[in-house]
């Protein structure tokens, strides 16, 4: 009797001990079984190609997958500083004279590419055969700007800064770790045009047809020919590596069957599998060291991109957990109560320092243009030019950003300059001077009356029930921009304006065609770089992105500075708030606002910290960890 | 016939040809490629723009450029086929070949279930016309008509998959929600179930209870994280299944056909754990060929020896009864898998994916399981095919059922009727059959309409099908890809009618192809 009973305690402690087991089975959450080492990062577009600096495959989804997988001199981080990775190396000028500029880039000893070849300065001259135009035309791989030939390397680099100044070869110091390369004058934002380094011993190798990783005698050796071939300029042997380097990143798969060589990373992943259009997995590179020490604690040994374009659905599968990081850089109000209300991820939002919307108005003829522009604004009359005040100050800029920027960013406000980042120091002590406060004074019944005020001057008729100005306004036929067209057109009216909407379904179609079907433009730029010279090009008078006709001498020779001489940053402030005086005082057109950004992430995942510019999410892999 | 087929073959190709001008043309003027330099403010633009121009033929005009295409495309007759590149310098023939596969296993099940259950349900609403029945199914079909797919996939993400995966960490249904699922059910099933007001409360009772009964032995037993249907569940469908291809066939009146229908059925049962043995981990596809080999041969010998007289009849129940049975003991095998695949370390006890095509953390050892890999692929795809099932589901209701009221209002079923021949007879042999010849047109142009992708679908749930490839094209000014998309397309829709015009006179004799 005492023995079954015995039995049936046991038995019956047995089974709570099961459902005990099995309850607190259920509670395991997704982030701690397992996949716990697994980071799955978005990609809104395909990726297309593993080199990204074909013309082609230079795009922001194929360089997520480069910044894994590639470390070079520099990275941008949260803050948008260059960072210097001393880990790779270092760089500095040695000769600074008015024609002759050096600098020196020296590798960092120790390091490997993925399959063990030693990473030196050889690795940094593909950056001369593909960005110089001159190398291309004298090696024999052909103009880069022929209107029918494509050249040796079918590069996106040619014609730059790197290509227009780069003065002969470069040279490799005898231990062949650093590299000198010498330019006809001195270069403002040198830092930015680094070379950055490529596993040119695979290319050697891929273009002799070799099917897999070989031994590192022959690496080196492969290494060895590159330079070889590169100073003696063999034609043959550089287009056949062109044409490896060309389209043989091009891939649509990456599987057990793919060619090691075309993975071959410096980064802190390889490239593992790959399929066109549905996602990519990367594992940890074993031989890393170009960058800053991964975590060992819980570390991150697979990412994952998954190629999701619809957002609804991004959105859904981050709470899900199927992507771990979700990240938009054109977040509605929607999109942020949805995701903050998600029980399993962190939200941050940014003021993104890589793009900005803005106004522009048109002033007289661009170059080019086929028809003549005799809109209320032309000319450099000072009836045009209070014309144009009247209608930036009637602008609703805080009413823009209050409605339609505030619900994705509560602490946003109107973005004051064209020229530095918003909320740095620059940007405060520029904006204060720059007279474009008389656009934020009083409230905007204020503004309004004072631009009608203007606009009676002109047109004793004008009230603000009857609006005699007649204009155009162009943008984007998309949500937020008739939204902000709306608001503006409302409040416009009010002081003499009367603007046609033209929401154009091919807004830059429309701009650069240089026809005089419009009076006011709106439209974003974006930057992938923060440089001395950025937005140089937009007000230049020659500028690409100048067709409105604005010219200014004076604003011409700030900006060519600004592009050409090596300055201070004390004299890089004065110089922006000179060209932002220039700007306001013509009134050419106003900033709106710098665009948002948000970012949300698995909870359980730590490090996460997005960039404004540059690999966005991917920057500092390195911190990553659960 | 000859001079018929050349003639068409010879329109098809004049068709193709103007189609694609034209499209070309429409494509190259409404786009510009050279807009996505609008907000750059890279140094060497001037670089970039013309080195676009020149990669893209940018400045030939477009209806000169589209010879330079067509080109590639006669080049097949002499084995120099060449669709061009894309824009991302991809042969466009690489993108095309990767994107159809995914597109038609996208597509395909939701294609045969919407068929299948579109075509019976709107065939019994048209037997059943005017009743509770059929108001339900008009009611639900033009319901399902007008739902947006992007808005049917976000429920459906939300309620089966972030709900359902919420869900299985305590997969305990609450009193509460058994009651309320219960009732939901017994009131579904009553309406379907025709009858006068009494049939009416008895069913919904019956089936309200019954699926209470259900729902706390599942929830009880914690199914839903250790799925499977067991001999008994196995047993039950078998049964269910017995009865469907009895009434179909011989009616339940046929004492012969019950004993061949159930004879099967009882087989199944007892063919169960004998069939385990070849659905072992290293099983492969041929295994299952084998498993319906074994099956049907299992039914149709129980049909063959019931009687020796009108034995097709009884050897097509014995098949259909086996053949549709096979199943349940097949997904009995994914199901018991479930709890496996579910907590593995790829799958992170979430195992109903919001979007994707696969798992990419699977092992190769997961991956060599033919019934992981099947779940994998089964869970990935169950969203999709709901979504695409609904919407398309009711198209074919509407359709089938129009088909056979006209059908059941000829003269020859007044004949078939007035010569004494069953309801049943008249129904199944006189009146589906013939209702079934109209929908061969719209069931070859459905096929065809599979190479296209369904561009919603496949965006909502992130698969690189046709139709994403198709709006990524048309997005991303790739002229190039998007002609390929469009001849393969066109070249299947202009087949597919052909076809649909030589089955039609195969099918009907009335119809007889001209000379």
């Amino acid at each position: 009797m005492k023995a079954k009973l015995a039995l049936r305690a046991m038995a019956a402690s047995a089974t709570a001990a099961l459902v005990v087991a099995s309850l607190s089975a259920g509670v395991i959450t997704p982030a701690q079984a397992a996949t716990q080492s697994t980071v799955t990062l978005l990609s809104t577009g395909d990726i297309t190609s593993l080199n990204t600096s074909t013309a082609d495959g230079n795009t922001s989804y194929n360089s997520t997958v480069g910044s894994l997988t590639g470390m070079g001199f520099s990275y941008y981080n949260s803050d948008a500083e260059l960072v210097m990775n001393t880990k790779f190396g270092s760089m500095a000028v040695i000769k600074k004279a008015k024609n002759d500029f050096q600098i020196k880039y020296t590798v960092a000893k120790g390091q490997q590419w993925s399959d063990g070849t030693p990473i030196n300065a050889i690795d940094l001259l593909l950056t001369h055969v593909v960005c110089s135009d001159k190398y291309s035309i004298d090696a024999g791989l052909g103009d880069p700007k022929d209107k029918k030939v494509v050249p040796g390397f079918d590069s996106g680099c040619y014609g730059g800064t790197y290509g227009d100044h780069v003065v002969g070869m470069p040279s490799i110091s005898s231990d062949k770790m650093s590299l000198t390369v010498k330019f006809d004058k001195p270069l403002p934002d040198w830092e930015l045009l680094a070379p950055g380094p490529s596993p040119v011993h695979s290319i050697v190798l891929m273009s002799e047809g070799k099917k897999g990783l070989q031994s590192s005698s022959v690496n080196q050796e492969a290494q060895a020919n590159f330079l070889r071939v590169f100073r003696a300029k063999s034609t043959d042997r550089l287009k056949a590596m062109g044409t490896v380097w060309s389209t043989g990143y091009d891939v649509t798969k990456v599987d057990s069957s793919t060619n090691p060589l075309l993975l071959i990373s410096n980064g802190g992943f390889i490239v593992d599998k790959f399929t066109y259009g549905s996602s990519m997995t990367l594992v940890r590179n074993a031989k890393y060291s170009s960058g800053p020490a991964m975590k060992t604690v819980n570390p991150i040994n697979t990412v994952v991109i998954k190629i999701i374009t619809d957002n609804t659905a991004a959105v859904q599968a981050l709470r899900n957990g199927d992507i771990d990081v979700y990240y938009s850089t054109l977040p509605t109000a929607n999109d942020r109560l949805t995701l903050e209300a998600m029980p399993n991820v962190k939200t941050i939002t940014k003021i993104g320092a890589g793009a900005y919307s803005h106004l522009d108005l048109r002033v007289s003829n661009a170059a080019g243009e086929k028809d003549t522009y005799t809109g209320p604004f032309a000319g450099t009359s000072q009836k045009a030019k209070d014309l144009r005040k009247a209608f930036l100050l009637a602008t609703p800029r805080q009413q823009v950003v209050d409605t339609l920027i505030k619900p994705v960013k509560s602490d946003a406000a109107p973005l004051d300059t064209q020229f530095s980042f918003y909320g740095t120091a620059e940007y405060k002590a520029n904006t204060a001077a720059s007279g474009v406060a008389e656009y934020s004074e009083g409230t905007q019944a204020q503004r309004t009356a004072k631009a009608l005020a203007i606009v009676q001057k002109y047109y004793s008729t004008a009230s603000d029930t009857n609006a005699p100005v007649k204009l155009t306004f162009a943008h984007a036929n998309t949500t937020l921009r008739n939204a902000i067209s709306k608001l503006i057109i409302a409040e416009v009216k009010k002081a003499g304006f009367d603007v046609t909407d033209y929401a154009s379904a091919d807004l830059f179609g429309l701009r650069d065609n240089r026809n005089s079907k419009y009076d006011v433009i709106m439209y974003g730029y974006g930057l992938n770089a923060i440089s001395q010279s950025n937005s140089t090009g937009n007000y230049r008078s020659d500028g690409s992105n100048n067709v409105f006709g604005w010219a200014d001498d004076k604003l011409d020779v700030i900006l060519k500075s600004l592009e050409g001489d090596i300055l201070t940053a004390k004299e890089i402030t004065a110089k922006r708030l000179a060209a932002d005086k220039i700007i306001i005082d013509n009134a050419w057109g106003l900033p709106l606002y710098a665009n948002p950004t948000i970012a949300s992430f698995n909870k359980e995942l730590k490090g996460i910290d997005p960039a404004p510019i540059g690999s966005v999410i991917t920057w500092n892999f390195f911190d990553w960890s659960y | 016939m000859f001079a018929y087929i050349s003639r068409r073959l010879g329109m098809m190709f004049v068709i193709v040809f103007g189609a694609s001008f034209m499209a070309y043309n429409l494509q190259a003027y409404s786009s510009n490629p050279l807009s996505i330099f609008g907000e750059s403010t890279e140094l060497n633009k001037d670089f970039l723009i013309a080195k676009m121009i020149r990669d893209l033929q940018l400045d030939v005009p477009p209806p000169l450029r589209y010879f330079s295409w067509l080109r590639g495309i006669i080049g097949g007759l002499w084995g120099d086929f060449n669709l061009g590149l894309s824009r991302s310098d991809i042969p466009v023939s690489e993108i095309i070949g990767q994107a159809i596969p995914v597109t038609i296993r996208l597509v395909i099940t939701a294609t045969f279930l919407a068929i299948i259950l579109g075509v019976s349900v709107g065939m019994i609403t048209a037997i059943r016309q005017y009743s509770r029945f059929d108001y339900v199914m008009t009611f639900i079909s033009f319901l399902l008509f007008s739902l947006p797919i992007f808005w049917v996939a976000v429920l459906l993400k939300e309620f089966m998959a972030i709900q359902f995966n919420d869900f299985l960490v305590d997969p305990v249904i609450h009193p509460v929600g058994i009651v309320i699922t219960a009732l939901l059910f017994g009131f579904v099933i009553a309406g379907f179930v025709g009858g006068k007001k009494s049939g009416f409360f008895s069913v919904f009772g019956g089936a309200a209870i019954f699926a209470g009964i259900v729902l706390s032995y599942l929830s009880a037993s914690r199914w839903f994280i250790e799925p499977s249907l067991g001999i008994f569940g196995v047993t039950f469908l078998a049964l269910c299944n017995a009865v469907l291809v009895i009434q179909l066939i011989s009616g339940v009146e046929n004492r012969k056909g019950i004993y061949a229908g159930f004879g099967t059925a009882i087989a199944m049962a007892a063919l169960y754990y004998p069939l385990q043995l070849l659905m072992s981990a290293s099983a492969s596809f041929l295994n299952v060929i084998a498993i319906f080999a074994i099956t049907i041969a299992a039914g149709c010998g129980i049909g063959f020896i019931v009687s020796p007289i009108d034995r097709r009849t009884y050897i097509r129940i014995g098949l259909f009864t086996a053949l549709l049975s096979t199943f349940p003991i097949i997904v009995d095998r994914f199901l018991r898998e479930f709890s496996e695949y579910m907590n593995s370390d790829a799958v992170g006890r979430r195992p109903i994916p919001t979007l994707g095509q696969a798992n990419d953390l699977l092992t190769p050892e997961q991956l060599n399981n033919y019934w992981i890999h099947g779940l994998d692929t089964a869970v990935h795809l169950v969203l999709p095919t709901i979504a695409l099932t609904l919407i398309s589901f009711a198209g074919y209701v509407r359709f089938a059922r129009g088909s056979l009221l006209e059908v059941l209002n000829m003269d020859y079923i007044r004949t078939a009727r007035a010569k004494g021949l069953t309801e049943r007879t008249v129904i199944v042999r006189h009146g589906m059959r013939n209702a079934m010849l109209p929908l061969t047109t719209i069931l070859v142009n459905d096929f065809a309409g599979l190479f296209g992708g369904a561009i919603i679908t496949e965006g909502v749930f992130a698969w690189r099908g046709m139709g994403q490839v198709f709006n990524n094209a048309i997005r991303n000014y790739d002229l190039n890809l998007f002609m390929g998309v469009f001849i393969i397309s066109a070249f299947l829709t202009v087949m597919a009618n052909f076809v649909a015009d030589l089955l039609y006179g195969v099918v009907d004799p009335r119809i007889r192809i001209r000379k």
